[in-house]
């Protein structure tokens, strides 16, 4: 199997308080794959994220991405960083700075030559329909458009892989499904790889050619699911409803909610 | 059954107050200037010694056509610049190591403490001492005042610092440079912009409170003071006016315009 993003046996705890984030994590995650990482609030989802981008270095376990290690026993490994997408909960853009001036601070801090920053931002802003707001300030942009500036960025530097940190749980319902379409399109049309991480079951669905299932923190994988389903998909298919109530009942045990169940 | 749609308070028209209008600003104080000249007019024939107003007026033409004026106002204010400079250089390293270490922090709050409480007048004569009746007084005078709130300033402003933008400039690799000048300046502008005005407004006075005090020949407290040996109320006045055209004139033709500018995204159309 072309693994390329492989995480082994990877751990991490907080240095200050030496509470476990998250526990012998095992993944691979092929190229140009759409996984999605599944579990509850606080089950470590979003370290995995930040392991992956380098923020944070793991204390155990190996991280590899297109065979170069990142990290190698709890040491970072001395090699190219590798260019990442992010797109966070919140579009994480800086207020102070347009549009187009955020994405050229990507392009500049990732080494694309200055003569192409234009060309780049404007094919992208195009991609996303954007291309009005080029010169904008993000403060006078909806929600909905601010996550999409977010997604071009992400896209414009050409990363290696896109983290993507529940990046639509705070859009209301009809945006979220909106961009959650568009993303595909977009995945589909340029190839890349992308991490999700989500707490919601439906949406991990409807995306994710494979699905990590989480426990609660300490966070431990503990079940891969392919979604065969064929693309495009809808989001109120049936069949994603099957999926999404067998997955509940995995889910739920492991979560520990039926210490309270509610009657279903 | 046709759906009658009704305007949220924030949606209907507004009218808008008439006294929030700037006109009114201006014309409020206008009037509060007429009222104080007015006063002097009726009042100053009942004195021996208060100048009428043509008489200020007078004396204001001729300084104004004299090149040493403006040798002193600019002397003044070259003395001021070195003295915020140095200030708020210090200001920022130690505010730095305060941000670096609780322990530098814990170290320098004394420091700023007393740096603080400290009266004015006492550090302008201390240095006098000191440094003797030289430009050095001056700046450090100006430095040593200034100096502490610059560093309460700064370290509102690391306070304020979002860690979630942090975040996302190093995802992104941004380097130190880039950090500081896309992420944490902007950032920290409205503390920047405060420092700088607290400390520009408190250095003037202590520039010309350190002239007054050392017998300097020239610069604004010099004037002051020339104008005070000889009584002349007229050229007080004249000199008092003029410091308020070189301290206004840089708050609306310097920092008002350059904060107007670092600001624009905030109040683009909501």
């Amino acid at each position: 199997m072309d693994d390329y993003i492989r995480i082994e046996n990877l751990s991490y705890w907080y240095r200050d308080t030496g509470v476990p984030a998250v526990r012998d994590v095992d993944l691979t995650v092929a190229k140009g794959e759409f996984a999605c990482i599944l579990g509850p609030s606080g089950c470590g989802k979003s370290t995995l994220l930040n392991i992956l981008s380098g923020l944070f270095t793991p204390q155990r376990g190996k991280v590899t991405v297109d065979q170069h290690a990142l990290f190698e026993d709890g040491r970072r490994v001395a090699s190219e960083p590798v260019a990442c997408g992010y797109m966070f909960q919140d579009a994480r853009l800086l207020p102070w700075r347009t549009v187009g001036q955020n994405i050229a601070l990507a392009l500049k801090a990732a080494g694309f030559p200055e003569n192409t920053w234009n060309e780049i931002i404007r094919s992208h802003l195009q991609m996303l329909r954007l291309e009005k707001y080029e010169s904008a300030w993000p403060m006078n942009l909806s929600g909905g458009q601010r996550a999409r500036v977010a997604i071009a960025r992400s896209l414009a530097i050409k990363p290696a892989f896109i983290l993507m940190d529940e990046p639509f749980s705070t859009l209301d319902e009809v945006t979220g499904r909106f961009l959650r379409a568009e993303l595909l399109d977009l995945w589909e049309r340029t190839g890349v790889t992308i991490v999700f991480v989500t707490h919601s079951i439906r949406e991990a669905v409807y995306l994710s050619d494979h699905l990590y299932l989480m426990t609660a923190g300490p966070g431990e994988v503990f079940g891969r699911e392919t979604i065969d389903l064929p693309r495009p998909r809808q989001y109120e298919d049936p069949r994603l409803t099957e999926i999404e109530g067998r997955l509940v009942n995995t889910v739920l045990e492991k979560w520990g909610y039926f210490d309270h169940k509610e009657p279903m | 059954m046709g759906a009658r749609v009704e305007l949220t308070p924030e949606f209907a028209p507004q009218t808008i107050r008439r006294w929030d209008s700037p006109i009114y600003q201006y014309l409020l104080s206008a009037v509060g200037v007429g009222l104080v000249i007015g006063t002097w007019f009726a009042v100053h024939p009942l004195t021996r010694f208060l100048p009428s107003p043509a008489e200020v007026w007078a004396e204001g033409a001729i300084l104004v056509s004299q090149p040493e004026t403006y040798a002193s106002v600019l002397l003044s204010l070259r003395r001021l610049l070195v003295g915020l400079f140095v200030g708020f250089s210090a200001a920022f390293l130690v505010a730095l190591a305060g941000r670096a270490s609780s322990w530098w922090q814990r170290f320098f709050s004394v420091y700023v403490y007393v740096a603080i409480t400290v009266p004015s007048l006492a550090v302008a004569l201390f240095c006098l001492m000191i440094f003797g009746l030289t430009e050095v007084s001056v700046y450090v005078s100006v430095a040593f005042v200034v100096f502490p709130f610059v560093v309460v300033s700064l370290h509102e402003g690391f306070e304020s610092l979002d860690a979630r933008l942090h975040d996302m400039a190093r995802v992104y690799r941004l380097g130190l440079v880039q950090r500081l000048r896309h992420v944490a300046i902007p950032e920290m502008a409205p503390s920047l912009f405060g420092a700088l005005r607290n400390a520009y407004a408190l250095g003037w006075k202590i520039v010309v409170v350190t002239e007054v005090f050392s017998a300097q020949q020239n610069g604004i407290g010099a004037e002051y003071n020339r104008a005070y040996d000889f009584f002349a109320l007229d050229r007080l006045v004249v000199w008092v006016v003029f410091f308020l055209i070189v301290v206004f004139g840089v708050e609306f033709g310097v920092f008002r315009p350059w904060e107007r500018r670092v600001f624009r995204w905030r109040d683009a159309r909501t």
